[in-house]
């Protein structure tokens, strides 16, 4: 590989801004960029990227898949990378971040291509608008995708091996009471901040057991002191790395909810959002042993884990195609003091190399 | 012999100068000068720009100063008023309140001090910005005032004598627990949401008794649907004709709030206010007295009630000057459809001439 190649690259991409949602102008880049690769693109109704390498040096037949996202947090214009090669970093001028998150990946994914000597047919996966809910994975056409695995690049360190996401669950839990003047017909009223309280008091929240979480986030009740409450808003959550927990955790808090307004005589509005579906890979499965195998031989310790924020991959894994998640040499993320690590940069290429040059 | 013409007349030259809260001076400076041009009639205005006005007894005999208060300010809409009467009820033409609260009792009051034949030393107050909390007569230099029993007339119906209200006490109650990711790790939080719940779930609320009331009006709580909420502020009230109770069950609510939030390791801090204190006069004070005698002579069976609110007349109370209230004959006040009916201001001011002939 080809170090300065892979920092110019870098620097290429995280000069072209892409804020969620307006990341569609550096969809239509790296699109150019990875035909004159020799690669053929195509782009889903949504926007999302799809880009076919054939094998090379290879007979293999099956395709592995790399996936990036393309968008970036705010603030992400005008970003000017400054390459500090004594602390090998790259960083900005703090005004900015860096984009490092997703951008060092998708440098890395372009050096693996430009420097294996050998690999399988692969196809480079590159989604919309991540930062705000994975929307571009879920409204990926996967029917454009002939991958059974693979590796979203989205972690901060190269020896990062992500396994297993929570299922993650939303509710919005809305109690309508009945408003009266508290001083002068209380008796006349009916209290949505009583309903919501009497919940709350019965509900089991924060850690359930080692991998459930449940948690009522905001509470806004009533408009003035001296009138009983006719509206509640309660923002909840619960998260699962066991799927067919979250849901029965999830039904439990709906079932206080609803007995709390029975008691109190509120009506109930509950809105669901099942905002990702947990996975857990076996570490034994081809998509992990192939990584772990590909970090040794660089002398990487890897860190498996199992996390309970939402990525890409829950999507993919959802979808039938196997995903890990994988780290790119990045730190400090969504701030402007985002940072690339150079020497993980070139660490995360080289196993990306290994692992391609296994498969073919 | 009440002179109707004249009576409304005045009643449509108050109206029409507006006065919306707080921009009630103006209003006040006029009603300096009208008070003025009255034989022997002494007017000061306090430092908080209240006006006293001060009225030479008159074929009488009695040192006994009798006060009659009303407010300068109307709420909103309540500029460019244009008075039309219509068989005999006067509303406003365009799209305004009419005013009537409280310029109605002050026309009556003027009427009153034309028409009596005899009278004790009259003090007229008119105090400013009633309708956001009786901020006038809690500013009232009370040093200006000699009244040893006084009249408020703010209220609908002319039979209404009006003698007792309420202590009302509020509590303002910040819970800070600690911030923490909600998914990640909730044990490392404490919700402020939970100690808030807690607490208000074993509280006393709603109608107490038949002279006490309590709410909890407004929570709000939490910023974040995925962090362990740090802050709640919970807006209570009580309210009780008797002061002692309102003052218990403000005691009760602290202990819980202390003690739920020690449970669970939150701190919490308590603002309290006693906003305005109970009073009550006995029937056979002389303020009450003569208050129901003059109702009964205009054929009326007074209505002698006690309220849940606050009034100018708590504040009264409060300073040791014993004090009803009566009605000036408005209906709907607030409101765009707000009107008064010329024999209900004529009724009012014979209830008053009767109150002062009766005390010379």
């Amino acid at each position: 590989m080809d170090t300065e190649r892979l920092i110019s690259t870098f620097c290429e991409l995280v000069k072209i801004p892409s804020e969620s949602p307006d990341d569609k102008e550096f969809i239509s880049h790296v699109e150019k960029f990875l035909r004159l690769e020799g690669a053929k693109t195509r782009k889903d109704a949504y926007g999302n990227l799809v880009v076919k390498f054939l094998a090379k040096n290879s007979k293999s037949k099956t395709p592995i898949a790399f996936c990036c996202h393309a968008d970036t947090v705010k603030p992400g214009v005008g970003i000017k990378p400054i390459v500090d090669r004594e602390k090998g970093i790259i960083r900005t001028d703090g005004t900015t971040i860096l984009g490092a998150d997703d951008k060092a990946g998708i440098a890395e994914i372009i050096e693996m291509i430009r420097a294996a000597e050998k690999h399988p047919p692969i196809e480079i996966i590159i989604t919309r608008c991540e930062e705000i809910g994975s929307v571009g994975a879920k409204n990926l056409d996967f029917s454009l995708i002939e991958s059974k695995m693979a590796y979203v690049l989205d972690m901060d360190g190269p020896q990062e091996v992500v396994i297993g996401e929570a299922t993650h669950i939303h509710m919005d839990v809305t109690y309508t009471g009945r408003a009266a003047h508290s001083g002068v017909e209380p008796e006349k009223g009916i209290s949505s901040i009583q309903a919501a309280v009497r919940a709350i008091y019965n509900m089991k929240l924060g850690r359930i057991d080692a991998s459930t979480t449940a948690n009522v986030g905001v509470f806004q009740g009533g408009e003035a002191r001296n009138s009983v409450p006719e509206v509640t808003k309660l923002m909840a959550e619960c998260r699962s790395l066991d799927d067919e927990k979250a849901f029965r955790i999830a039904d439990e808090m709906k079932a206080i909810f609803t007995k709390a307004s029975d008691e109190v005589g509120t009506k109930i509005d509950i809105v669901t959002d099942v905002i990702s579906r947990g996975y857990k890979i076996p570490e034994n499965s081809p998509i992990v042993e192939l990584f772990l195998k590909a970090l040794k031989k660089h002398n990487v310790k890897p860190d498996v884990q199992l996390i309970v924020a939402g990525t890409d991959a829950s999507l993919f894994n959802e979808k039938g195609v196997a995903a890990v998640v994988v780290g790119v040499g990045c730190r400090d993320i969504h701030s402007k003091n985002e940072q690339a690590i150079i020497s993980e940069m070139e660490t995360t290429t080289n196993v990306l190399i290994t692992l391609v040059e296994d498969l073919a | 012999m009440i002179n109707t013409q004249r009576l409304v007349d005045t009643f449509f030259e108050f109206v029409k100068i507006p006065s919306e809260t707080p921009n009630d001076q103006d209003f006040i400076a006029h009603l300096d000068k009208f008070f003025s041009k009255m034989e022997g009639a002494k007017t000061k205005t306090d430092a908080y720009g209240n006006l006293v006005v001060k009225i030479p007894a008159k074929g009488s005999s009695n040192k006994n100063t009798v006060g009659f208060a009303c407010h300068a300010d109307t709420v909103k809409p309540g500029i460019g008023i244009k008075p039309v009467i219509k068989d005999g009820v006067i509303k406003s033409s365009g799209d305004t309140i009419l005013g009537a609260d409280d310029k109605a009792g002050i026309a009556e009051i003027v009427e009153m001090l034309l028409c009596a034949k005899k009278h004790p030393p009259v003090e007229v107050i008119i105090v400013r910005c009633e309708e956001t909390g009786c901020f006038g007569s809690s500013n009232l230099d009370y040093s200006l005032v000699d009244s040893k029993m006084a009249y408020v007339i703010d209220t609908e119906e002319t039979n209404e004598v009006i003698v007792g209200g309420p202590t009302y006490v509020i509590l303002d109650v910040y819970i800070k627990g600690k911030p923490a990711h909600a998914g990640m790790a909730p044990e490392k939080g404490i919700s402020a949401i939970l100690g808030a719940a807690k607490a208000i779930s074993q509280l006393r609320l709603g109608r107490i008794d038949n002279e006490t009331t309590s709410n909890v009006g407004v929570i709000q709580g939490g910023e974040v649907r995925n962090g362990v909420p740090e802050n709640a502020k919970v807006m209570i009230e009580v309210r009780s004709q008797n002061e002692a109770k309102a003052n218990k069950l403000a005691d009760e609510m602290e202990e819980i709030f202390k003690r739920s939030s020690k449970e669970i390791g939150a701190e919490v801090k308590i603002d309290r206010k006693e906003v305005l204190k109970a009073y009550f006069l006995p029937s056979d004070s002389e303020v009450v007295k003569v208050a129901a005698k003059a109702v009964e002579k205009n054929d009326m069976k007074p209505k002698i009630i006690t309220i849940m609110g606050g009034t100018d007349a708590t504040l009264l109370n409060a300073h040791n000057i014993p004090t009803a209230v009566l009605g000036a004959g408005y209906r709907e006040n607030h409101t765009n459809n707000e009107s008064i009916k010329v024999t209900e201001m004529e009724i009012a001011t014979k209830i008053l001439i009767e109150i002062v002939e009766s005390l010379a």
